[in-house]
């Protein structure tokens, strides 16, 4: 049963309702996230801002009222109720401050991992437009140069034609002038 | 292990009564308080269904404040030590206040408790989560 519960909490994502964080000791000793924050976190437990808090308070409470008792030589209610306001309280902010910068933290994760996403999908689309584009200037090209190569021949072919066509030309007006000169050549010979 | 769905904001109201329930039964200095608070605490390490605070909450307070749950898998085992833990310490005081000897000692758990509760449901830092978790890697690695 356990095993099962606990594969089913490893495939949970970040971010996800109880999902365990794999890097912190006490939500993986007691297989469940100690409070919901927890469910953004991605930090180890000594890192862990609140934890940090707990063991300075323990630590301190217990050495202040040492150090009270010691100087005073009796303990009051009053400071008592004082050392507890302050404890309470300054935990309650130092809670709310954790909670904001570890789902602040999370979301910054998530927007840079988004980003890194669409990057990368945005320079699959660009790779691939540009061979698109690649491809269409080759094939711009060999049109290019297929045509050139057309023309080249037309051009060839009309110089061709134009040399034949000149030629019988220039051949047309020295026949022109020797058939002038022969029928001036027979017409004075009839005189 | 055991696990179930606890309503995260129902147990840190259960916790925050019990840690005013306990300065206030050591500022007034009232035994029958203090036994009052015990019987509660043991029925909560028998079960969480019996943690009346917590049930309060969860059935009446919270559907008044028009609030939703925050279910968290939690191990009930877990819960129940850190009922257990503080019942232990209240049960020890109560020994200390029928003896009448370390009466101040009694008292003084009593404070720790208090404040321990306090932290867990208003700060949302749970000491016995640690211990617990603590004990459980000791003797996971002696079996």
């Amino acid at each position: 049963m356990s095993q099962i519960k606990k594969s089913d909490s490893d495939l949970k994502k970040i971010g996800e309702p109880n999902y365990i964080n794999s890097n912190c000791w006490l939500a993986k000793t007691i297989n469940a996230s100690p409070i919901k924050r927890c469910w953004y976190c991605e930090t180890t437990f000594q890192k862990c801002p609140a934890f940090r808090y707990l063991i300075i308070t323990l630590v301190l409470i217990p050495l202040s009222i040492c150090f009270i008792f010691l100087t005073e030589g009796e303990i009051s209610v009053s400071i008592i109720l004082l050392l507890f306001l302050f404890v309470v309280s300054y935990g309650y902010f130092v809670n709310k401050s954790t909670e904001e910068l570890v789902v602040t933290n999370f979301s910054l994760r998530k927007t840079k991992q988004a980003l890194e996403e669409s990057r990368s999908t945005l320079k699959v689309r660009v790779k691939a437009r540009t061979k698109e584009l690649q491809e269409f200037t080759n094939s711009l090209e060999q049109q290019i140069k297929e045509k050139t190569k057309e023309l080249q021949k037309r051009v060839e072919e009309l110089e061709k034609f134009q040399k034949f066509a000149v030629g019988r030309e220039l051949k047309m007006v020295e026949l022109k002038k020797e058939v002038k000169k022969s029928k001036e050549k027979t017409g004075k010979e009839k005189k | 292990m055991k696990k179930g769905l606890i309503d995260d904001n129902s147990l840190r109201f259960a916790r925050t009564i019990y840690g005013f329930l306990s300065l206030a039964a050591f500022l007034s200095r009232n035994v029958w308080m203090v036994l009052i608070i015990t019987i509660l605490m043991a029925l909560g390490t028998i079960s969480n269904n019996y943690n009346i605070f917590y049930r309060l909450h969860y059935r009446f307070l919270r559907s008044f404040g028009g609030e939703k749950p925050i279910l968290v898998e939690r191990e009930l085992n877990e819960l129940r030590f850190a009922c257990g833990l503080a019942t232990v310490f209240l049960i020890t005081s109560l020994v200390f206040f029928y003896s009448g000897k370390f009466v101040e000692i009694g008292w003084a758990l009593i404070l720790i408790v208090s404040l321990l509760m306090l932290l867990a449901g208003i700060a949302g830092l749970c000491t016995s989560s640690i211990m617990y978790a603590i004990f459980k890697r000791i003797f996971s690695k002696e079996r």
